[in-house]
């Protein structure tokens, strides 16, 4: 049991703006977008067409070919990420003890892939010809199991699937089993896979642009021609350790995990909050278990996702929180980068993290007409540069009602 | 975000529906009678497996839905509805804050069975099919946690926990976290699982399952059965519960957690894993071996996973491991995947309750190639029990250990 913070000591990013955290970092300057149309299947029966998804990743610079067979799509991103993050934060499975290093990943729907080749093996050919080798990747938890084989960590090993929130559910986890004292280390992220099955699933239930709101298609969050998310893929995985270890062992340090909050309120599966109360909840829960005031956050990371009802709540939220500050709070949703999938607050963790250490916020793309509110400082245009950030608020906001915050800050 | 590990957490109520039927009082029966659930499987055609049996549920008591559950929910969804309402009941949960009361579910294919319905069509008539999709939000691992909070309006935390077969002993040890971390005074905590032929063909496909019938710690095992069911339980801050006037059943001691990191569905010759995970809840607990009354076994009946679980306790248990009991439910209530840990937590707290530890259903010659262990068979041993220990491991070298401890009231 320790009573020290966790921090975040290495980060390896699998997404549609690039390979590697420098990646994220590049584009978020340089305001460039990885969405595009989809050319993994036919989009041709959908009215959507566009999708974040990952270019240029080949699984065999980061895995063993002989075990790359053995894994869907989604294992190879988290496996690659998983890497990267050690090797960014300069830890060896050689210098540790294997039951120092958990594992903890969120994900929407892992295992979809595999599952629907496997039925369709079912259905096609019957039970004597289906394939034993796609079965042990339908599991929810098979990134985390495939990561955890890979490098070979031993410490605890979960799985959170979540409509939403996933990827910062196993970021607070990671956190909590470090103060513990359950691991030492902890690789925690986020994965999700853009594949037709769960392409198809997100247009049946009428939440992808353009969807039944027409207009054009695109990701635009806070804009009040949005009409609809874009889907995207990827895995971003963090590693997280104690302050003191980090800094014995000469580590990078991009940030602190300085508190959270968590809260819902559900009033459907496939549908947001019943209100902004429940999202305030979290927001202020965060900040007060982070023993900070709203005056010192620097950056609200925020969840909108071009939906009509999730931003326009996130902002009302917001406002509440943040009313009472001089100028507001410098808001921007990174979802307007990559599109939005249920872990990835993985990769927007990850932005929190680059913003603390570089002091640039990134500004929403594709954002002409916000929705404005008292305390809601929209960043649009140029990337801001500001004279140090203290500290950022990543809000998470999803389906299901569930409502989350975490304060990142300078360690 | 400080935790106050000495936050004593109770559990005030519990609830589950099993192959036995709908309700606690059946599972206790059902498991100290010395009677199995596995029979032929109804739900799903299985002439053309090898194998035909699992622990299904016959009947599904009639719940009170409106009609956006009625179209929405999965036969998953439903089970973890009966489970939880017994639960919440018996901890008499309506005075609790909303804002304070979180839920914790574990889940394995969730509603599979109904999605199973819709990609037929979709491989069939190809993306423009109409058929039914309102079950495919039902499909992921969460719909049951989220059902669980539309139903009873709880307000606080709320996370879905999959990793298999230890999903819903993981989403226990995480419920009491999130008390002792101050997150939430209250969790529903438990998991649900519905049979479906995607699972059934793929335990097929690994040929891991028993045409006859599991057979758990024998030496003529020969595989597992699946089963159904849901279990859900009720954690509570011990003050609060005091101060409800609820009375506790037993308390939540504490658990371990370890990864195999070996093989996604072998585990390693030696056990590694799961010794680690137990060494970790007696660590965690600050039990010694000797004060365990009785451990629940994850016992699958698959060659490898009882020979290795026999490994891990007895080189964890050392001398106390011949004289401490241990059985196994799943040849009762088959093994429920993404519910086991939850029915196998909520059948030791029974145990605990009736001092009683049933028997393992089927098992009649000791595999003298494993450590020789007390385990328990022919007829349930009865004792006053204290502390009961659940182990549960999973797909993806997943170990996760529960310790509970009964309440004299």
């Amino acid at each position: 049991m320790t009573t020290e913070r966790a921090v975040v000591s290495g980060i390896g990013v699998v997404s549609p703006l690039g390979i590697g955290v420098e990646s994220l970092r590049e584009a978020l300057r340089e305001g460039r977008s990885g969405i595009k149309p989809i050319d993994r299947f036919d989009t041709t029966p959908y009215p959507s067409r566009l999708g974040g998804c990952v270019e240029g990743f080949e699984p065999r610079d980061f895995i063993p070919a002989m075990r790359v067979r053995r894994m869907d799509r989604a294992c190879q991103m988290a496996v690659a990420a998983g890497g990267m993050a050690l090797e960014d934060g300069k830890l060896s499975l050689d210098d540790i003890d294997p039951s120092d290093l958990g594992i903890v990943i969120g994900t929407g729907g892992a295992g979809t892939e595999s599952t629907y080749r496997f039925f369709q093996g079912l259905v096609e050919s019957g039970p004597q010809a289906t394939n034993p080798l796609l079965f042990p990747t339908t599991v929810t938890n098979a990134p985390a199991g495939m990561l955890g084989i890979e490098v070979g960590a031993t410490g605890p090993n979960t799985t959170f699937a979540q409509r939403g929130n996933a990827a910062e559910a196993a970021i607070i986890c990671a956190s909590r089993w470090i103060c513990q004292g359950r691991a030492r280390y902890v690789l925690a992220g986020g994965v999700d896979e853009l594949n037709e099955a769960y392409f198809h699933g997100h247009s049946v239930f009428g939440i992808l642009s353009p969807g039944g709101a027409g207009g054009e298609e695109g990701m635009r969050p806070f804009d009040a021609s949005r009409n609809g998310i874009v889907m995207t893929e990827g895995s971003t995985i963090l590693l997280l350790e104690a302050a003191s270890r980090a800094k014995e062992r000469s580590a990078p340090i991009y940030g602190a995990m300085a508190g959270w909050g968590e809260a819902s309120d559900a009033s459907d599966l496939l549908a947001y909050p019943r209100s902004d109360a429940a999202v305030e909840r979290a927001l202020s829960g965060a900040l007060r278990s982070a023993g900070i005031g709203p005056d010192r956050i620097g950056w609200l990371n925020a969840s909108a996702n071009s939906s009509l009802g999730l931003d326009p709540l996130e902002v009302s939220a917001i406002s509440r929180v943040f009313a009472a500050r001089q100028g507001g709070v410098a808001t921007s949703s990174v979802k307007s980068y990559f599109g939005d999938s249920m872990a990835s607050g993985a990769l927007r963790a990850a932005a929190s993290l680059l913003a603390l250490r570089d002091g640039v916020i990134p500004p929403t793309l594709n954002l002409r007409e916000p929705i404005e509110a008292v305390g809601v400082d929209h960043v649009i245009g140029a990337p801001r540069e500001v004279n140090g950030i203290e500290a950022v608020l990543q809000d998470g906001v999803a389906d299901g009602g569930d409502c989350l915050g975490i304060v990142f800050t300078k360690e | 975000m400080g935790e106050n590990p000495a936050e004593s957490v109770v559990i005030t109520g519990i609830g589950a529906i099993t192959a036995f039927g709908a309700g606690t009082g059946p599972l206790i029966d059902g498991l100290l009678s010395g009677r199995t659930g596995i029979r032929p499987i109804e739900i799903f055609d299985t002439s053309r497996y090898r194998t035909k049996v699992a622990a299904e549920i016959s009947t599904i008591p009639e719940l009170e839905l409106n009609r956006r559950e009625q179209k929405g929910m999965s036969r998953c969804d439903r089970l973890a509805v009966t489970a939880a309402e017994e639960a919440l009941r018996a901890a008499d949960w309506e005075s609790i804050p909303s804002e304070r009361i979180g839920i914790v579910f574990g889940a394995g294919a969730g509603g599979m069975l109904e999605a199973e319905r819709y990609f037929r069509r979709f491989l069939e008539e190809g993306a423009t099919t109409r058929a039914r999709w309102r079950c495919l939000g039902s499909q992921l691992p969460n719909a049951a946690t989220d059902w669980l909070a539309v139903r009873f309006g709880t307000k606080g935390p709320k996370a879905t926990i999959s990793t298999a077969c230890s999903s819903s002993a993981t989403a226990i040890g995480y419920g009491a976290d999130l008390i002792r971390a101050g997150e939430a005074d209250a969790i529903l905590a438990g998991g649900a699982e519905a049979l479906c032929e995607v699972t059934f063909a793929g335990f097929n496909s690994l040929r891991a399952v028993d045409p006859a019938g599991c057979r758990p710690f024998d030496r003529d095992r020969n595989g597992l059965s699946l089963g159904e069911g849901a279990a859900a339980i009720l954690l509570e801050r011990e003050s609060l519960a005091r101060s409800r006037g609820v009375k506790p059943l037993a308390r939540m001691r504490g658990y371990g957690i370890t990864a195999d990191a070996h093989h996604m569905t072998t585990p390693p010759e030696d056990g590694r894993g799961a010794t680690a995970a137990i060494r970790q809840a007696l660590r965690t607990t600050g039990l010694e071996p000797e004060e365990v009354d009785f451990i629940s076994a994850h016992g699958t009946a698959t060659r490898a996973n009882d020979v290795v679980e026999a490994r891990a306790i007895a080189r964890t248990f050392g001398e106390s491991a011949a004289h401490t009991p241990v059985h196994s439910i799943k040849s009762s209530v088959g093994h429920c995947l993404g519910a086991s840990g939850a029915v196998e937590a909520v059948a030791l707290l029974l145990s605990l309750e009736s001092g009683a530890v049933p028997a393992t259903y089927g098992l009649e010659h000791q595999d003298e190639s494993m450590p020789t262990l007390d385990l328990v068979r022919g007829s349930p041993r009865r004792r006053p029990l204290r502390i009961g220990m659940s182990n549960s491991f999973a797909f993806g070298g997943n170990n996760t250990v529960l310790i509970f401890e009964g309440i004299d009231s």
